[in-house]
């Protein structure tokens, strides 16, 4: 099965639930994603670092220099206690659309009464 | 959080690091599913994406493009400054005098008009003045009037008053010391510290009357008869509440020592209302004590209104302050943008050469915007420069400018507030320095993009059509310093023929007593005994101090107004005032003050036309009385040059020793330095109460000249100045057309032309602009002078020689800065010309 793209504006949502796990490298919340998804979704993968850095500018990520398990410097992120809220609500935003496009999706001739 | 973000990591390198460690994890994963080396490498680069966009992207999203964009900007405006030194170096040449001026200007107007004074509570400090019946406005009060005003205000302010007196210092000498005595609240409310109790120099005054002397305190010095101790020297910022800053401060008790002034005290009343008032509350209690200020005061000088005048700044803020500060600033910031007028036709100049460049950046994505913001970069970073170089050269001049400026005081024996430099200088020179980056950069800078706009499709065209703004630009210029040149010529020719005009009496050797007191008999008499004395007389006023005083006079039952004076038998011996007709006043008649009068040529004409003036009757309103003409003088300068010859001018009899006769003059024959220091001795010995200071009338002849002599020079520097700026412009457009024309040129001299034809091809667009600008400002600089003749009577305009010099003078020197670089064209060889391709 080929990846499905990821809707725009989801790959937020994914990094903070990719970081909520523990803090992480780029490349580490890339494999993250791919473990988390079952490999299912198709990430371009520099368009990852322009969403990186506008969480962090929002104040949603923390991000800070390290080194990395190959001994490399590295820039990692954590999740901030905003970024945790906005995790949260996000999540039960999406979980909401989820469930009103499942509802109109499955109408019927009949419900258009 | 956000702002440590903000700002630190706005690194482009670190951006690059952070993505790299990501392509090489990726490529490491992918040799390890089996890739080599530089597959993985390739394929991992393909699959991130592209790192150059992402990078943007991520600057993007933290807001740091603009910031990137500034940066090159300034990088790239460095790099085109310095390509280009001479035209950077003249541009901020320019800049540096033009703003340089301004600011020296703003200076002096800053001192006077906006740092605050420099006593305590400045903020809240205000004059009292009372307006009366008349609507005449009050500025001294008496002490019952002092008293009833503090009572009133006690709740709401502190009052303090000054008295502003002239007394003799003595010592080896006498010289005059202006004194003010001040209310025992003076040094504490304004200076913070408590009431000294005996005399306190100000700075100034130490330095100018006692040479700095640093055993001063606690010595005894002898003002008129008395001997007062020195309690201590002022700190050199307190300079009290006025423009002119006393030499001594006395506390109201020392007053009554021993100075003769015979008059009740006449004190300014000033305040500071205190803490949490507002200025509104503070009227308001004032005002309500104008009726206890006029208790025993007749009816129409009974005081209506109690005014709280604000003041902060050492000017008093009227109108006519504001306006006579615009007429000065207007010529100041004339130069101003006749610099910036040059300086953007050398910018359109740069900015044409470069048409290539922004042509080919254009082509290549560069929005217009874009690239006007980068030139208006170069244009503000020039204009920085400029502003950092002004500020450094207004600082520098200020205190040659302040000692040139106020020539006149310093003569005068006045201290005035020096003038500082502070923060609002240098903000108002870079103010001024933006200002004209806008103005000499902005439309120069669209005109250059949008002809590289319109040569998208040819990059080799050159841009050799006289730009339409060029050649505006070089009118503006002509014309701006037309009209600074033609004000320069007015001022000194005014100078000059105040210099030239003759006061009709014998000046030289012609000394003023300079005494002041109730001896003046005791005096003259001490003066005949005095070797190289001539003639000894009295007068009322000194001739050419400043204006005679007037009444009405009626001859035959018409009304006129005449200047008069009251003299002794000997002042016109003494002045070399001719007689024309009749005799002067005799011992007799100055003595008893009888009803006669000598008349002045003018005079006579005016109030007797075609008839002998002797022998006529005359009545003088204020004297109340009929005067009989004895004589008719000469015409003479009485008052200011500026007026003139007196239009009138009646002598009436007065003796030495009578109320009338205030000053000796005295005619001398020996050498001038050395009877004056003789007067001066005769003067310590005889009287006790006022100073003696002689002073020629020459020189106070020539203090009255000094004020427009220094407006002229000033005008003179800033007409030199701004012609100057205007040729170097001129010869930097010409040099440039004739660079861009060479081809022009060398085809036109192989085809055989003349080389002077070959010239004025070149220079012709530049020099018919000149011309025109001449043209344009030769009327407006006639409507001004007619304007200024309706508002200073006496000073004279519209002087054809200055109107048609200024022009020509201009002409010649723009023609030269046209020719130089013009010459260079008639000098191209052709073959090599046509061989360049």
């Amino acid at each position: 099965m080929n990846p499905t793209p990821v809707l725009p504006g989801t790959l937020e949502l994914l990094i903070l639930k990719a970081v909520s796990l523990s803090k992480e490298h780029g490349y580490g919340i890339l494999l993250r994603i791919e473990q988390i998804s079952g490999g299912a979704l198709a990430i371009e993968q520099g368009a990852l670092y322009p969403a990186l850095h506008r969480l962090e500018h929002e104040g949603l990520l923390a991000g800070e220099w390290g080194v990395s398990e190959n001994n490399r410097r590295a820039r990692f992120y954590a999740l901030t206690t905003a970024g945790k809220k906005r995790l949260k609500e996000d999540t039960a935003g999406w979980q909401r659309l989820v469930e009103v496009m499942n509802a109109a999706l499955r109408a019927t001739g009949e419900d258009l009464a | 959080m956000k702002w440590r973000n903000w700002i630190g990591k706005a690194s482009p390198g670190e951006l690059d690091e952070e993505m790299r460690f990501h392509i090489e994890q990726h490529a490491a994963r992918l040799m390890r599913q089996g890739l080599r080396e530089e597959d993985a490498m390739r394929q991992a680069r393909v699959e991130f994406g592209s790192v150059a966009g992402y990078r943007e992207e991520c600057r993007e999203a933290k807001g740091l493009m603009f910031l990137d964009g500034v940066r090159a900007d300034l990088q790239f405006a460095v790099r085109v400054l310095r390509r280009q030194p001479g035209l950077s170096a003249t541009a901020i040449l320019f800049l540096a005098v033009a703003v340089g001026a301004n600011t020296a200007f703003f200076g002096f107007v800053n001192t006077y008009g906006f740092r605050l004074l420099p006593v305590r509570g400045a903020e809240r400090h205000f004059d009292v003045v009372a307006v009366n019946g008349r609507n005449d406005r009050i500025f001294g009060f008496d002490e019952r009037q002092v008293d009833a005003l503090s009572r009133q205000a006690s709740q709401v302010a502190d009052l303090y008053t000054v008295e502003r007196l002239t007394m003799p210092l003595v010592d080896e000498r006498v010289r005059r010391a202006a004194v003010e005595v001040v209310s025992p609240n003076f040094f504490p409310l304004l200076g913070g510290v408590p009431n000294p109790e005996g005399a306190v120099l100000s700075h100034a005054g130490w330095q100018r009357l006692f040479g700095g002397d640093p055993g001063i305190v606690g010595k005894r010095i002898r003002l008129g008869v008395s001997f007062i101790e020195v309690a201590g020297v002022a700190a050199e910022k307190f300079t009290g509440v006025e423009a002119v800053i006393p030499d001594i401060w006395l506390p109201q008790s020392l007053r009554k020592l021993g100075v003769e002034s015979g008059r009740e005290a006449q004190m300014r009343v000033g305040g500071v209302w205190k803490e949490g008032v507002s200025a509104d509350q503070a009227q308001a209690v004032l005002t309500a004590s104008a009726v206890a200020l006029s208790e025993a005061l007749p009816a129409d000088e009974r005081m209506t209104a109690v005014e709280v005048q604000q003041r902060s700044v050492i000017s008093r803020g009227d109108e006519m302050n504001a306006v006579a500060v615009g007429l000065v600033a207007f010529p100041f910031l004339l130069l101003l943008v006749v610099a910036c007028a040059n300086l953007a036709s050398l910018h359109l100049a740069g900015a044409s050469a470069r048409q290539k460049e922004l042509a080919i950046r254009m082509a290549i994505g560069a929005s217009r915007p874009r690239l006007v913001r980068q030139l208006m970069t170069e244009s503000m970073l020039l204009a920085l420069i400029g502003a950092v170089a002004a500020s450094v050269l207004a600082v520098a001049s200020l205190r040659t400018l302040e000692a040139f400026v106020f020539q006149l005081m310093t003569r005068l024996g006045m201290n005035v507030t020096p003038v500082e430099a502070d923060w609002r200088m240098i903000g108002v020179s870079i103010l001024l320095a933006m200002v004209s980056a806008v103005l000499f950069g902005l439309a120069p800078s669209l005109e250059a993009t949008e002809d590289a706009r319109g040569r998208g499709g040819s990059l080799m065209a050159r841009g050799t059509r006289p730009s339409r703004m060029r050649r505006g630009l070089l009118v503006a210029q002509t014309a701006g310093s037309l009209i600074l040149l033609v004000l320069a010529g007015v001022l000194v020719e005014n100078a000059n023929r105040f210099d030239l005009m003759d006061a009709g009496f014998r000046t030289e050797g012609f000394i003023e007593s300079g005494y002041e007191g109730k001896e003046l008999a005791a005096y003259a008499k001490s003066v005949e005994r005095v070797s190289g004395v001539g003639v000894v007389s009295g007068v009322g006023r000194v001739p050419l101090r400043g204006i005679m005083h007037r009444q009405m006079a009626t001859v035959d039952g018409r009304r006129w107004r005449v200047f008069f004076n009251y003299t002794d038998e000997r002042y016109l011996e003494a002045a070399g005032i001719g007689l024309v007709e009749g005799r002067g006043f005799t011992v007799a008649e100055a003595r008893n003050q009888l009803p006669v009068a000598v008349v002045s040529q003018a005079t006579a004409r005016r109030l007797w036309p075609g008839r002998a003036a002797v022998g006529q009757m005359l009545e003088l309103e204020e004297n109340k009385q009929l005067f009989e003409v004895i004589g008719v003088a000469r015409d003479v300068v009485s008052s200011f040059f500026f007026i003139g010859l007196d239009p009138t001018m009646v002598y009436l009899p007065a003796a030495v020793g009578s109320a009338e006769i205030g000053n000796l003059l005295v005619r001398i024959d020996g050498r001038d330095s050395r009877v004056v220091a003789e007067l001066q001795k005769a003067c310590l010995g005889a009287v006790k109460d006022s100073y003696c200071e002689p002073a020629r009338i020459t020189d106070i002849a020539g203090m009255q000249r000094l004020p427009v002599r220094i407006a002229s020079q000033v005008a003179l520097a800033l007409g030199v100045v701004s012609m100057v700026l205007s040729c170097v412009g001129l010869y930097g457009v010409v040099a440039f057309v004739v660079e861009r024309r060479r081809k022009e040129a060398g085809i036109r001299l192989a085809l055989g032309a003349p080389r002077w034809r070959v010239m004025a091809a070149m220079a012709g667009a530049s020099l018919r602009s000149v011309v025109l600008g001449v043209g344009l400002g030769l009327p407006a600089c006639y409507v001004a002078a007619k304007m200024g003749e309706s508002l200073a009577e006496y000073l004279k305009f519209s002087d054809t020689g200055v109107f048609v010099g200024a022009p020509m003078l201009l002409l010649g020197v723009a023609l030269i800065a046209a020719i130089l670089p013009a010459r260079r064209a008639a000098g191209v060889d052709a073959a090599e010309v046509l061989r360049e391709e």
